[in-house]
């Protein structure tokens, strides 16, 4: 089992960010996607997912409405929006520049 | 983006409040049952599932209040709150509410009302196309380029032909042809004296003004010397002579006896400032505007009268366009030195030639304004001050909990919002009140008076105002509070000393600072009165009561003729027809029921009219040509016999005027005293010759009596040399654009009687003489004087209402701070009685701090105030801005009043009950 792993700050948006974008979906799905797509190696406790979904709401980068779930009860689906969407690919591409630096600063065998 | 749909969110929050919660609420529910149905999938029983989803959600409430925090719900309700609690203990404390809602009501009453003004005026955008890219040009003497003046048609036509800054330049002169006798056709009305202007054709380009109905001249309409006969009306006339006939377009009118065609009528906003050159007049709307009507000699000659207006093009800065005007003038001062020697171009933004004499009042009102808002957020702030002490112990339990200090700071800051509010409400209606006296006392010719109003803008600018009220009312002590340390507070120290005493210093460096103001205020306002009550005993050198004037002016055709040209400017050959015209009009007047005595003058009374003359006294060197000194000059004005009787001016020695003097006896001239002094300090200049220097030939005069001086007007800095003559021996020529002052004569008449009681009968009299020259501006002497005065007791009356306000409300503050003091030490003194201490120790005690508090803003104020007097030399006359008088007498009346202030409290002291008072 992968070590679990503290979540980065910043990371937990970005996560949801990624999950919403592989389709549209409530809270909790929100929650079992990004456990599946970790592996469970990061966790966050369930209700602190709540906050970051208003701030990327009242960002812009999300947006929500009410639906009915496949249990037949009403829940709240988010959305990418266009700026969310641009977000995503930014900070991807952030994240991949600075983990391939991090990367080849590791692997130095010598100075110079 | 993001703003967008932040806003959107926040919108939602405050005004859809309880569906946002509900949806929080079902979201959380939501969750928490899908968890558990999940675990029930897994064999866990329906309680153990809920039980373990809740464990594994967290803290709901918690998190519900990050889901509001992250919404910027946090935020709203914080200030909600903070805003009820302000008006719950405003509502708790009715005698707080009302002393703070006063004291910040003035100031923003008085802010509101001057911002209208200086809204009306200088922020307001002005009536034509792009207002920003007007410019207004200048002459000035390279020498002395302060001393701006109207320029030359010969520099005109350089700037216009040369200039690349310019989109379109154009110019115009009310001076010598803006005033015009009006009559229709087969009117049986007697002509109504109309004012307009001259333009350019180009003016219209300038400035954007498209007419009504109709349309505006063109160049080939004002060519020199060949000018149509063509006239665009008012929209004001239109409706007052021709009820808005559009059939008016195309119709004849006679202006100056000349038949003129309407060919078009100006938009009703069109307005124009006042022509520095124009000798009309107060307030006098436009009524017309005709073309610029330039002779061949006006062309040629050096002096000036044209106002050029420029439009600048889109990318050209005003500063391109100034050194390039400069550079233009400096080509032409060496092409034709003749026409532009010593000459160079000033340039400035049409507003501020527009509103420049208005500025600097405008300006000093709003410092008086903002200081008594001032004086009034600090008896506010020395209010909370006091109230401070009950809120210690709540303060320092929330940083106990965590509020950070910034948070306490913003919510005693939004506590303070609904006094401010409040205060702004009654404020806007102290505003609204003096509004109305202000346009009711106003002078006519104050720019845009029909405008002044208070509109959305202004609302806007007091809501701004309020905030700042609140923020700068509560920074003291919210910053006091915020001080607190925990454990002084909670260990309550409530009979310590210490914060009790830094409470007190503050609060009395809050109200030195408010003497300090109130005394600058009332020392300027205190300078103004006492300036404007010199201005008005004055002794005017002539007896201004039941002295009525009017205008009697004949046309440019029936005065002059080109003759030639001299010493750079037209030279005219003046008709003899006017001046047989006055006599005439001048027997008849005496004949009129109720008139004791009457004459003439060419410049109008007490209104600063006179052209200064140049002369040479004969065996006396001239002053040197081209050199630096000062030219010969007196102010020259042309009399009828029996003037200086009529205006009661003394005949201090020699003789008076007679009836015998005409063009062919010998040539006689009066001097007035300072005349007399100036150049004749050491001789009798009795028998001694004058001869003017204006045209050729001139012929030495005999002087034969010297007169008491008059003012020219009762604001003038000093008295001028003055030299009268009898009007039939001024000279057949006369040279420049000032030859208008041979066209015309004011007539002053001293009745028995009522003087506007006898007008009707006057224009009957004067039209059995002459029907076709109006008898124009009829007006009392007095009432010419007041008008003078106007503008200056209007500020004078501002400044004073202000002044008072200051002291009183600073008067509040001391009182204040005083009782509080006492308050404080009830204790300390009940000890000190105790101990034997008599009325007179605890007296000396609370005189010692009053004196020190007062004291200090006494200096504070009479230093503050000097420093500031520079401000003030342009609105003041007759007296210094440091005026050691006033300065003295306003140091007693707040001594007076703060002596009053501090009554009550000093009783107070001493009547303490040591019994009581130790009790605590």
């Amino acid at each position: 089992m992968p070590q679990e792993a503290e979540l980065l700050p910043g990371t937990l948006d970005l996560l949801i960010l990624k999950s919403v974008s592989l389709g549209s979906e409530h809270g909790y799905g929100i929650l079992l996607r990004i456990q599946k797509i970790t592996a469970g190696a990061l966790t966050i406790e369930q209700g602190a997912l709540y906050p970051a979904l208003a701030r990327l709401e009242h960002q812009g980068l999300l947006e929500a409405e009410w639906g009915t779930s496949d249990n037949n009860r009403k829940a709240k689906y988010y959305n990418l929006t266009g700026a969310g969407r641009k977000r995503l690919k930014q900070e991807t591409e952030r994240w991949n520049r600075n983990a391939a630096a991090l990367m080849t600063a590791l692997k130095a065998q010598e100075i110079g | 983006m993001m703003l967008l749909s932040k806003l959107r969110s926040l919108w939602f929050g405050v005004f859809r409040r309880p569906q946002v919660e509900h949806s929080m609420t079902d979201e959380v529910s939501f969750h928490i049952d899908a968890r558990a149905a999940d675990l029930i999938r897994t064999g866990v029983s329906r309680e153990e599932a809920m039980r373990q989803a809740r464990l594994e959600f967290g803290s709901l409430e918690k998190y519900k209040e990050e889901i509001r925090g992250a919404r910027g719900l946090r935020l709203v309700d914080e200030l909600r709150g903070d805003l009820r609690y302000g008006l719950r203990s405003l509502r708790r404390s009715p005698a707080f509410t009302m002393a703070a809602v006063i004291s910040l009501a003035f100031g923003i009453g008085g802010n509101t009302l001057i911002f209208t003004l200086i809204d009306s005026t200088f922020l307001q955008p002005l009536s034509y196309r792009d207002p920003g890219q007007l410019a207004v040009i200048w002459s000035a003497p390279v020498k002395n380029l302060e001393q701006i003046g109207t320029s030359s048609v010969s520099t005109y036509f350089g700037l216009r032909n040369q200039n690349r800054s310019f989109e379109s330049l154009g110019a115009f002169n009310g001076g010598g042809c803006g005033v015009k006798s009006f009559g229709m056709e087969n009117d049986a009305a007697p002509a109504e004296r109309v004012f307009g202007q001259c333009f350019s054709p180009s003016m219209f380009d300038v400035l954007g003004v498209k007419p009504q109905i109709g349309r505006v001249f063109t160049e080939a309409e004002d060519q020199v010397g060949n000018v149509a006969a063509v006239v665009l009306i008012s929209d004001g006339l239109w409706k007052r002579r021709f009820g808005r006939d559009p059939g008016m377009l195309g119709k004849t009118i006679t202006l100056n006896r000349t038949p003129t065609t309407v060919i078009g009528v100006l938009p009703s906003d069109f307005e124009l400032f006042k022509d520095p050159n124009s000798t009309a007049t107060r307030g006098s709307e436009l009524d017309f505007v005709i073309p610029l009507e330039l002779t061949p000699t006006q062309v040629q000659s050096k002096v000036g009268g044209l106002t050029i207006v420029g439009r600048l093009k889109g990318d050209i800065s005003l500063q391109q366009g100034r050194a390039e005007i400069e550079t233009i003038a400096a080509q032409l001062a060496i092409s034709d030195p003749e026409r532009h020697q010593d000459l160079s171009a000033r340039i400035e933004p049409f507003r501020r030639a527009a509103y420049r004499d208005y500025r600097s009042p405008l300006l000093i009102l709003e410092g008086s304004v903002a200081f008594v808002l001032l004086i009034g957020c600090a008896n506010v702030a020395g209010l909370l001050l006091a109230r401070a002490a009950t809120r210690r112990n709540e303060v320092a339990l929330r940083m106990a909990l965590g509020g950070s200090r910034w948070r306490i700071v913003r919510q005693l800051i939004t506590e303070n919002i609904p006094v401010a509010l409040l205060g702004g409400a009654v404020g806007l209606l102290f505003a609204g009140a003096g509004l109305n006296v202000f346009i009711a006392i106003a002078p006519h010719d104050f720019p845009r008076l029909d405008k002044v109003s208070l509109d959305f803008r202004v609302l806007g600018f007091t809501a701004l105002i309020v905030l700042l009220t609140a923020i700068l009312s509560s920074m003291v002590p919210a910053l006091q509070i915020a001080k607190v340390s925990l454990v002084e507070s909670l260990n309550d120290s409530s009979r310590s000393a210490t914060s009790g005493i830094s409470r007190f210093r503050l609060r009395s460096a809050l109200v030195i600072g408010q003497i300090g103001l109130a005394m600058i205020l009332l020392i300027g306002a205190g300078l103004m009165i006492h300036s404007f009550y010199r201005i008005v005993e004055k002794d005017l050198g002539a007896d201004p009561r039941n002295l009525l004037t009017f205008e009697f002016r004949l046309t440019q055709n029936e005065t002059i003729k080109p003759f030639g040209r001299y010493r750079g400017m037209g030279l005219w050959d003046i008709s003899p027809v006017p001046a047989q015209r006055f006599e005439r009009v001048l027997d008849r007047l005496q004949q009129l029921q109720g008139v004791q005595a009457v004459a003439a003058v060419n410049a109008a009374p007490f209104q600063n009219q006179a052209i200064t003359m140049p002369f040479l006294i004969e065996g006396r060197p001239a002053p040197g040509v081209g050199s630096d000194e000062a030219p010969q000059t007196a102010h020259y004005f042309a009399v009828t016999r029996g003037f200086f009787g009529v205006m009661k001016v003394p005949l201090l020695r020699g003789r008076d005027f007679n009836d015998h003097e005409t063009a062919d006896s010998p040539l006689v001239i009066i001097i007035n005293q300072t005349m007399a002094r100036q150049f004749f300090p050491n001789d009798d200049p009795i028998g001694k010759h004058i001869t003017l220097d204006w045209v050729p030939n001139e012929r030495p005069r005999e002087i034969v009596g010297i007169v008491g001086d008059t003012a020219a007007t009762p604001l003038q800095r000093q008295q001028a040399p003055a030299i009268y003559l009898p009007h039939l021996q001024q000279t057949a020529k006369f040279t420049g654009p000032s030859w208008w002052i041979r066209s015309g004569m004011y007539f002053v008449l001293r009745t028995s009687v009522e003087p506007l009681s006898i007008v009707p009968a006057l224009k009957s009299a004067v039209a059995e003489v002459d029907r076709t020259t109006p008898v124009a501006d009829v007006r009392t002497a007095e009432e010419t004087i007041d008008n003078e005065v106007r503008n200056l007791r209007l500020y004078m009356v501002l400044l004073g209402v202000f002044g008072a306000v200051a002291i009183v409300l600073a008067a509040t503050g001391i009182y204040a701070v005083m009782a509080y003091s006492i308050s404080e030490r009830t204790r300390e003194i009940g000890i000190r009685i105790a101990l034997g201490a008599g009325s007179q120790d605890v007296l000396s005690m609370v005189f010692r701090q009053a004196t020190f508090i007062i004291g200090i803003g006494l200096i504070v104020g009479l230093v503050g105030a000097s420093a500031l007097s520079r401000v003030l030399r342009t609105v003041l006359y007759d007296i210094t801005a440091t005026d050691p008088a006033t300065y003295a007498a306003v140091s007693v009346v707040l001594l007076l009043t703060a002596t009053i202030a501090c009554f009550i409290p000093t009783r107070r002291a001493v009547s303490v009950d040591p019994t009581v008072s130790l009790k605590g």
